[in-house]
C-alpha cells in the first residue's frame, strides 16, 4: 500500500513539473509588465482631454494633417470599459465630424460617426480593429488599446532601464503580425518602442515614444510616431493641452453631444 | 424676387453683426466646380446635367451660451441660369443651407431655431421615419452626399431626462422635398402618359400658409447598452406631391400622419437595423386614383466590414398599400394599376484605399416588384487635405418607362467635380 501511495505522489509531482513551463515566472512577470504598460498608455487618470495633431507623411514626403480633440473616460476600476469621443477640427472637409466609441471588454466595441453635413449619426460596422485610424499609420487598436489577455507575453530581456517583452497572439488568425516586441521604461511603465514582426521575422511596423512630460503627476506621452516600413509611411502625433481628471460626465458620450460639441471640453 | 433679395441682404447684415459680437468665430469655405453630362440627348432637356461653380461659406460663432451657425452656397449653374433665387427649392444663385442658433436653457434641454439640416432614423436612402426634406435631384445629378438632405426651417427642442431622450421638431411652414418636377431631371408621368421635362414640368399648389400648413415631428430614443431603440411620430404632409387634382390640374401635398419605430444594434460582427412606419394618408383623397394610399413600410438592414476597409450594407424594404381596394375601384380603365406591395433591396459597398485617400463606392437599389433599379458608382480622391476630386455614374435601369426608376432612365449621366476647402 505504502509503495502505491509513494508512487502516486511521485507521479503527481512529475506531472505538475510537466505542466508548468520552465519560464512560468517570466510569463507571469511579463503579463504584469504589459498590464502596467497598458495602464500607463491608455488608462491614466479617471479621464483625459487632449488636443491631437497628427502629421502623416508618405514616401514622397507629402504631408496630411489631422486635428482633433479627444476625450477619454474610464468607466470602472482597473482596465475595464472606456468611452472615447473625438471631435475633428481639421481637415476642413471633416470639421465637426465626431467619432465616438464605447470600448467593451467582453464584446466588440460600439462605434458611431457623426456626419454634420447630413446631420447623420452613423453606426460603424468595423469588425477589424487593425485598420487605419482616420488614414494614419495608427490602427484603431493602437488608439483604444489592445487587451493584454489576447496575447501570450514573455520577458525576453531586462536591464537597468528597460523591460523587453515579446508578445505572441493567442489567435493568430485575427492579426497580420507573428509577434511584437515592446521595450518598456521601468521608471514609468511607458512603452518606448514596439516592433511588429511578420511571419518572415521581419519588422514591418515600428512605434516610438518621442517625448514624455509629467502632467498632474502622470508621466504622459506628448509625442509619438508609428512607421509603416512596408510603404515608408510615417505618422507623428503631438498631444497638446493634456488634462486629467476633468470629471467628464458620462452623458457627453452620447448622441446629444455628437450633434452639439461639449463646451468646456472641446474648443 | 425683390423681397427675396432683401431677405438675403438682411441675412448677410445679421451675419456680420453676429461675427463682430461673437467671442469666438470660426469660418471656412469651399470652392467647387462640378460638371455632368447625360448619356443620351433627349427632347426637353439639356445634354449637360450640371455645370456648376460654387462657393460655400460656413461660420460658427459662439456668444456666451449661444452658438450661431451659417452655411451659405453662392452658385452659378449654366444648365439652370434662368431661375430666380428660391430659398425653398435651392434654385437660383443662392442656397441657404443653415442659418440657426443653438442654445441650452437648462442642463437637460437643447433648442435649435432656424434653418437646419435634420436627420433621424436608421435607414439609408430608403427612408421611413425620417420625414425631413430630401433632395434626390442633387443626388441624381451627382452633387456630393451632403446634398441629399435639404434644409428645414424649424424649431428643434430636445429633452434629455434620465428615462429617455425626446426630440420635438416644429416646422411652422411646410418644407417639401426638393422633388423631381421634370426640370433638369425628367421622369415618366403615368397620368400624362408621357415624360415630364423642362418643357412641361409638374405644377404644384404651394403649401405656404404659416402655422396652418405646419409640420410636427417627434422622436423618443433610448440607448440600452448599445441597443438603440426609437419611436417616431410625424404629422404633416407627403413631402413630394402626392395628389393630382383633376379639375385644377395641379399637384398637391395631401395630409400625412406617420407612426413608427426602429432598432439598431451591433450583431454578429456587423450592425443590424430594423425600422417600421405606418403612413396614414389623407382619407379625403381616397377616391382619387392619383392620390397616395395609406402604406405600411418596413425595412431590415445589415452592414458589415467584409474585408479590410471594405464595407457592405444590405437593406430589404417593403411598402404595402393599405387601402388597395379603394385604389383599384377608383382607377380609370386605361391606367395601369400599381401593385399592392413593392419590394426593394439595396446594396451599398464602400472600399477605402491608398491610406483612405481613395474612396470607391457603389449604391445599387433594385425593385423586385417593378424589375427596375438604380446604380450609382463613385470614386473620390483626396489629392491633399484641401484638394479633392470625384467622378461618378448615375444609371437607372428597367424595361419600359412606366415604373419609378425606369421612368428616370433619360437622366443617366456621368459627372465629375473638383473642390478646394479653405
Amino acid at each position: 500500500m505504502k509503495v502505491t501511495y509513494k508512487l502516486v505522489y511521485w507521479l503527481m509531482l512529475a506531472l505538475i513539473a510537466q505542466i508548468k513551463p520552465a519560464h512560468s515566472a517570466d510569463t507571469k512577470k511579463a503579463e504584469e509588465i504589459m498590464k502596467q504598460a497598458t495602464q500607463a498608455f491608455y488608462y491614466q487618470g479617471k479621464d483625459q482631454v487632449s488636443t491631437i495633431k497628427m502629421t502623416i507623411v508618405d514616401k514622397q514626403g507629402r504631408q496630411r494633417k489631422r486635428e482633433l480633440v479627444m476625450l477619454r473616460k474610464n468607466m470602472g476600476e482597473g482596465q475595464g470599459e472606456q468611452k472615447y469621443y473625438a471631435y475633428f477640427n481639421f481637415p476642413t472637409d471633416i470639421k465637426k465630424m465626431v467619432f465616438m466609441a464605447w470600448k467593451n471588454i467582453q464584446s466588440e466595441d460600439d462605434r458611431w460617426l457623426y456626419l454634420p453635413a447630413l446631420d447623420l449619426v452613423k453606426r460603424i460596422a468595423a469588425s477589424d480593429v487593425r485598420t487605419s485610424f482616420v488614414g494614419s499609420d495608427f490602427y484603431y487598436e493602437d488608439v483604444s488599446g489592445r487587451s493584454v489577455s489576447v496575447d501570450e507575453h514573455l520577458l525576453i530581456a531586462e536591464d537597468k532601464q528597460y523591460f523587453t517583452v515579446k508578445s505572441t497572439p493567442k489567435d493568430p488568425s485575427k492579426v497580420k503580425f507573428k509577434n511584437y516586441i515592446t521595450k518598456i521604461d521601468k521608471k514609468n511603465n511607458i512603452p518606448m518602442l514596439v516592433e511588429y514582426y511578420d511571419h518572415q521575422d521581419k519588422i514591418y511596423r515600428r512605434y516610438k515614444t518621442l517625448e514624455i512630460e509629467s502632467i498632474e503627476g502622470f508621466d504622459t506621452i506628448v509625442k509619438n510616431e508609428m512607421a509603416n516600413l512596408l510603404n515608408d509611411n510615417k505618422t507623428t502625433v503631438e498631444y497638446l493641452n493634456v488634462k486629467y481628471s476633468q470629471d467628464i460626465p458620462e452623458r457627453i458620450f452620447s448622441e446629444r453631444y455628437l450633434r452639439r460639441k461639449p463646451k468646456g471640453y472641446v474648443q | 424676387m425683390h423681397s427675396k433679395c432683401y431677405i438675403f441682404l438682411v441675412l448677410l447684415l445679421l451675419f456680420n453683426i453676429k461675427v463682430v459680437l461673437a467671442s469666438e468665430t470660426s469660418t471656412n469655405g469651399l470652392l467647387e466646380i462640378r460638371y455632368g453630362y447625360r448619356e443620351n440627348n433627349t427632347e426637353g432637356q439639356k445634354r449637360t446635367s450640371i455645370n456648376e461653380l460654387k462657393i460655400q461659406l460656413n461660420t460658427e460663432s459662439e456668444f456666451d451660451e449661444l452658438v450661431f451657425n451659417l452655411s451659405l452656397d453662392l452658385k452659378s449653374d449654366a444648365v439652370d441660369n434662368e431661375h430666380s433665387i428660391d430659398l425653398n427649392s435651392g434654385e437660383g444663385n443662392v442656397d441657404l443651407r443653415q442659418f440657426n442658433v443653438l442654445f441650452y436653457p437648462s442642463d437637460n434641454i437643447d433648442i435649435k431655431v432656424g434653418r437646419q439640416i435634420l436627420t433621424w432614423g436608421t435607414t439609408d436612402l430608403l427612408f421611413i421615419n425620417d420625414l425631413f426634406p430630401k433632395d434626390f435631384k442633387s443626388f441624381f445629378i451627382g452633387r456630393t452626399e451632403g446634398y441629399l438632405k435639404a434644409p428645414s426651417d424649424a424649431i428643434k427642442i430636445s429633452f434629455f431626462p434620465k428615462i429617455a431622450n425626446f426630440d420635438l421638431v416644429y416646422i411652422p411652414k411646410f418644407n417639401a422635398d426638393r422633388f423631381v418636377t421634370g426640370e433638369r431631371i425628367s421622369f415618366y408621368d403615368p397620368i400624362l402618359q408621357d415624360f415630364r421635362t423642362s418643357n412641361n414640368p409638374i405644377i404644384t399648389k404651394n403649401k405656404s400658409d404659416w402655422f396652418n400648413d405646419d409640420e410636427l415631428a417627434m422622436r423618443v430614443t433610448k440607448n440600452i447598452e448599445g441597443l438603440e431603440t426609437a419611436l417616431y411620430y410625424y404629422k404633416g404632409f407627403w413631402k413630394s406631391p402626392s395628389f393630382f387634382d383633376i379639375e385644377s390640374e395641379l399637384w398637391e401635398f395631401s395630409n400625412l400622419e406617420v407612426t413608427g419605430a426602429s432598432i439598431r444594434t451591433a450583431f454578429s460582427g456587423g450592425i443590424f437595423n430594423a425600422e417600421i412606419g405606418r403612413y396614414k394618408s389623407d382619407s379625403l383623397s381616397k377616391n382619387n386614383p392619383f392620390s397616395r394610399n395609406s402604406e405600411l413600410r418596413f425595412l431590415l438592414g445589415f452592414e458589415k466590414e467584409l474585408l479590410t476597409e471594405l464595407t457592405a450594407s444590405l437593406q430589404y424594404y417593403t411598402e404595402k398599400k393599405l387601402n388597395y381596394s379603394n385604389y383599384l375601384n377608383s382607377l380609370p380603365e386605361l391606367v395601369l394599376a400599381q401593385p399592392k406591395r413593392r419590394r426593394l433591396v439595396s446594396l451599398m459597398m464602400t472600399k477605402l484605399m491608398l491610406q483612405q485617400n481613395l474612396t470607391l463606392s457603389l449604391v445599387n437599389i433594385y425593385s423586385f416588384t417593378e424589375k427596375d433599379g438604380y446604380i450609382k458608382l463613385n470614386a473620390s480622391y483626396k489629392f491633399s487635405d484641401r484638394f479633392k476630386s470625384d467622378i461618378g455614374w448615375n444609371r437607372f435601369f428597367g424595361s419600359g418607362d412606366e415604373s419609378n426608376f425606369s421612368g428616370l432612365k433619360r437622366n443617366n449621366n456621368l459627372y465629375a467635380g473638383v473642390s478646394y476647402t479653405f
